[in-house]
């Protein structure tokens, strides 16, 4: 111990003495030196053979005080300090050098933060305000299609919430939600995302309000649960924060509710995906059928359930199976009483944000991306560090030779390399905090610069300092001390090196341009798939409105709609307007809503055989507004939409094909109001066949349209609808659009106003941004090769200047050799070109097949950037070959 | 001429140790005496002389004073400190049990 103590307090007291322990020492052995000399002397040397004879058995001081330097205690932190200190001198000898590593690692590390905070934000980052997540479980009684093993959860009553508490022993808890759009006065009239949930919920989930309060078991009530909680984003928005609003009351629907309570900051219960902010309000479960419109998405004939999300927390020792069977005979009960003939199961889940399946190719695909990046800027680096080796062979070779280890000198370079890693993650911080600002605007997942992003950014700095130094390093100390000094070095590179060179180029061309030909191609295959037919998305206003939430009476909705299309039609710039049914056109992946579901019977179909198509009530010039073609018979004319009840119909291709087979016109129809009975169904005759309104995908499947069927007359009370205009520019119709609302009924709220376009952008928000983002990462790593590319093929002819001149000199013509000079440098650059397009093709088919593309693998997204590459190894191989030809010949032969 | 062997790990502290213990020496004298001593049979360099100087003196059972020479030059002595005496002790007694088994065992065979 008193050893350590002792070793302890010479560190201290040396590096305190910092370079004087060093002079001390060096004055010691030279006094040793003199003491010998001195001897020798004495016993009858001459004074030149005792100088030779002590010093060589010396051995040379510079060689004793290392090997001195080297037993002390902390010698590694000294070297460190010395190899550091030489290293930043080093480095900043050549600030030009210095900065073209540091700015490519640093893109490159920026890029590989950026996507594992991105897999941090949504894998490991709780839901916000939720207490133990782990025991969270997801409760769902589920119906099965026959043929495939897809599940849908199936629509339930509040009665079956209670019975499934009752039997679910194994939770500790369990509560109910749905969710709804609801207007709201707060007091300006807005829509607002709702949650109805249980009274229990914010228990069941541990969550507690970060001002006032959270639901009380008595508002499970009908009679108590005015009340509501609202978001901390709406608190902040629409309350300024202020503390007082607790008490206030605000109209939701034609209620009126008391706030008691603001959840915590980001909360969104545990329905927060990556494209939606989550709810702005909270209402008890008791005022859902006052609240909410129908958002049923079951197919199947009418019952008066709704879609219930149940979550559960697991008691101390449970099982899931546990829970399962618990919950499995409500779901059979549910299929027996409301008449459902497929397979019913029950199932639980853990809760996550996202599920694991659905999650692992998009985090495998941005991890492999920004990896890509990363590898593109070390073979930068590692270039750059071998280029500037040899322009260091010199240096390293006089260190050698007096002393200095192989594996010290490669400590040295590494030392350097990771000088320069740790400046690069240093700089890549804030922008990866800067481009993560722009992304979280967004993706709603929280994704912060945490300990585990933090982490691995020490991490992936450190293995790109060892990916990017290591073999430089090796490279460039292997040589023999004296090739350094002869003429041999004058060449610059020995043929592995240029070898090695090459073979970089080959790979560094080929993964950039598969990269960005990839992510090119992917852009193009996601926007490519929007709408092939009807009017372009851009010029597609649509405006959706609830007039059930105010609770006005059925003739004035009728008026409201009557006057809004009247008036919006005689707005300058729109072509047709038309009303209809929110998703009576498209369902954009959200099922079918419960307003727009007709059921259709054909002429031998049964009561119970009816079919239930998407569509319902077309007021207005809705055809033309969508700009569908008419294919066979004609559109509606005014005289059919003056009946109160609707006798004639217009289907889509689909519905002509699939469920008339063909014979569409002149068919005739039964059809009903969703709920009603068959013997309340009006007789239709089809007059026209349509075009199918293809609906947006990014999955597999080809696109598809679902079939529809419209109808010039509503079957029951229409309240809430969507208005689509064709302008010809949604975007200054939009407020005109307002003002006309505004004027016929101030307390209308217009749930949603935007053109279709941006509809499918905001659906489609997170593929977009992957997208984007894909893109962007390869016009990074565009950038990154072109710059490396560049500097690496300039290096190779500017190291052959030399040997250009004396070919000069000796009569060799100009164009010889510049077709040398640029053969050199094309043969690689075309082989990792043809690399790299064969990749992108590659990768062109898999995206194809993932998300169907119309026209398949793009050439112009592989051309392109082939074609800049090659041009910048043209100007990179051509420019200092040039400026070779005008050395001067003796200037040179002088140097050397 | 017999080839002369590297001194063994950790004994040249030992042996110098043993050296300072009498008086205390600067590096030439040191090195003189471990010559004398070893009768020239271990192969000691100011090479590994120094960094052995260095661990002693960082493990505090030497410590070294600046002090003018007999040939009047200034030079580097090392004397032996408490905690070097123990040191010395403890080393000795392991080293004789040492050799003394390895003796037995080498005569035994």
């Amino acid at each position: 111990m008193s050893t350590w103590w002792s070793r302890l307090k010479a560190l201290t007291r040396r590096l305190a003495a910092g370079e004087k322990a060093d002079r001390a020492l060096d004055e010691e052995i030279q006094a040793y030196l003199r003491e010998d000399i001195d001897a020798r002397i004495r016993s009858g040397d001459s004074l030149e053979e005792a100088r030779r004879a002590a010093r060589a058995e010396l051995g040379g001081v510079e060689q004793v005080k290392e090997r001195v330097r080297d037993v002390r205690t902390g010698a590694w932190l000294d070297a460190l300090v010395q190899d550091a200190r030489y290293g930043v001198r080093t480095l900043l000898k050549t600030p030009d050098y210095s900065l073209a590593v540091v700015g490519s690692l640093s893109l490159g590390i920026a890029s590989v933060i950026a996507a594992v905070a991105f897999a941090n934000g949504i894998t490991f980052r709780p839901f916000p305000g939720v207490r133990d997540q782990r025991e969270l479980v997801d409760v769902r009684l589920e119906e099965c299609a026959r043929s495939h093993s897809g599940c849908i959860p199936m629509d339930t009553r509040h009665e079956d919430y209670l019975a499934l508490r009752e039997a679910a022993t194994d939770l500790q808890g369990i509560a109910a939600s749905t969710a709804t759009t609801v207007a709201a006065a707060l007091p300006h009239p807005r829509p607002l995302s709702a949650s109805l949930v249980t009274a229990n919920y914010f228990d069941v989930l541990g969550t507690t309000a970060a001002v006032g309060r959270t639901f009380a078991p008595e508002e499970a009530n009908l009679d108590r649960a005015g009340v509501a909680v609202i978001a901390h984003r709406l608190w902040m928005r629409e309350f300024e924060a202020d503390p007082t609003v607790l008490g206030r009351a605000i109209r939701v629907a034609d209620q009126d509710v008391v706030i008691i309570g603001v959840a915590p900051q980001r909360f969104a219960g545990v329905d927060l995906r990556i494209d939606r902010s989550g709810p702005d309000i909270w209402l008890p479960m008791p005022l859902v059928d006052r609240v909410a419109n129908a958002t049923a998405v079951s197919d199947d004939p009418p019952t008066g359930d709704r879609y219930f999300r149940y979550i559960g927390r697991l008691a101390q020792g449970s099982s899931f199976e546990q829970v399962r069977a618990q919950a499995d005979p409500i779901a059979q009960h549910i299929t027996a009483r409301n008449g459902i003939r497929r397979p019913v199961r029950a199932a639980v889940r853990p809760v996550r944000m996202y599920p694991r399946d659905e999650l692992a190719p998009i985090i495998a695909l941005v991890l492999a991306v920004g990896s890509i990046v990363l590898v593109i800027a070390c073979v930068n680096a590692a270039n750059l560090l071998l280029a500037r080796g040899s322009a260091r062979q010199h240096e390293i070779a006089i260190r050698i030779a007096i002393g200095a280890s192989r594996r010290r000198i490669i400590r040295q370079l590494l030392t350097e390399s990771l000088l320069l890693a740790l400046t690069a993650a240093v700089l890549a911080v804030p922008l990866v905090w800067w481009s993560l600002r722009i992304a979280s605007g967004y993706l709603i997942v929280p994704m912060p610069l945490d300990l585990t992003v933090l982490a691995a950014t020490v991490i992936v700095a450190g293995a790109s300092a060892v990916a990017c130094g290591l073999a430089p390093a090796f490279r460039i100390t292997a040589h023999a001390p004296a090739a350094a000094f002869g003429p041999a070095q004058a060449t610059g590179a020995t043929r592995a090196q240029t070898r090695g060179r090459r073979a970089i180029l080959v790979v560094q061309v080929a993964l950039s341009l598969g990269l960005l030909a990839g992510g090119v191609q992917l852009v193009t295959a996601l926007s490519a798939l929007h709408r092939s037919s009807g009017t372009p998305p851009d010029r597609l206003l649509i405006a959706s409105f609830d007039l059930k939430q105010l609770n006005v009476r059925e003739a004035d909705a009728e008026t409201f709609y009557a006057q809004l299309l009247a008036r919006v039609s005689r707005l300058p710039g729109v072509q047709a307007a038309g009303l209809a049914p929110a998703r009576a056109v498209w369902t954009f992946h959200r099922g079918k809503g419960r307003d727009n579901s007709v059921v259709v019977w054909r002429p031998a179909d049964g009561p119970r055989e009816g079919t239930v198509p998407l569509g319902g009530y077309a007021a207005g010039h809705l055809i033309e507004a969508l700009g569908l073609q008419v294919l066979q018979g004609r559109s509606f004319t005014d005289d059919d939409r003056r009946a109160s009840r609707p006798q004639v119909a217009v289907v889509n291709r689909p519905f002509a094909d699939q469920i008339l087979e063909g014979q569409a016109l002149g068919a005739t129809l039964r059809v009903a109001a969703r709920g009603q009975p068959y013997t309340a169904a009006t007789e239709v005759r089809v007059v026209g066949v349509i075009e199918a309104a293809q609906e947006p995908s990014y999955v597999r499947d080809p696109p598809y349209a679902v079939p529809t069927i419209y109808l010039p007359a509503p079957l029951e009370p229409a309240y809430a609808l969507a208005l689509y205009l064709r302008a010809n520019e949604s975007a200054a119709v939009a407020p005109l659009v307002r003002d006309v609302v505004r004027q016929i009924d101030p307390r209308v709220p217009i749930l949603q106003l935007e053109s279709l376009a941006q509809a499918d952008e905001r659906i489609f928000l997170a593929e977009n941004t992957l997208a984007r983002a894909t893109a962007i990462l390869g016009l990074i790593a565009l950038f990154l090769a072109t710059w490396g590319l560049y500097g690496v093929v300039s290096y190779m002819v500017t190291l052959r200047s030399r040997e250009i001149a004396v070919r000069l000199a000796l009569g060799a013509r100009p164009s010889t050799i510049l077709r040398m000079v640029l053969s050199n440098a094309m043969t690689p650059a075309a082989l990792g070109a043809a690399v790299g397009a064969a990749a992108a093709i590659v990768i062109g088919r898999v995206i194809q097949s993932e998300v169907h593309a119309p026209g398949g693998v793009n050439p112009a997204a592989i051309a392109w950037p082939a074609a800049g590459m090659i041009a910048v190894m043209l100007a990179a191989s051509a420019l200092p070959a040039a400026r070779a030809g005008r050395v001067n010949l003796l200037q040179l032969l002088k140097e050397n | 001429m017999t080839a002369r062997k590297d001194v063994p790990q950790g004994t040249l502290d030992l042996l110098i140790l043993r050296i300072i213990a009498r008086e205390p020496l600067h590096g030439w004298g040191i090195m003189q005496r471990l010559r004398q001593l070893t009768e020239q049979v271990f192969q000691v360099t100011p090479g590994s002389l120094f960094p052995a100087l260095q661990r002693l003196e960082e493990s505090g059972w030497a410590e070294g004073s600046w002090d003018t020479s007999e040939n009047n030059r200034r030079a580097k002595y090392y004397a032996i400190t408490k905690a070097g005496r123990r040191q010395l002790a403890r080393e000795e007694q392991h080293w004789k049990a040492i050799t003394i088994a390895v003796a037995r065992v080498l005569e035994g065979a």
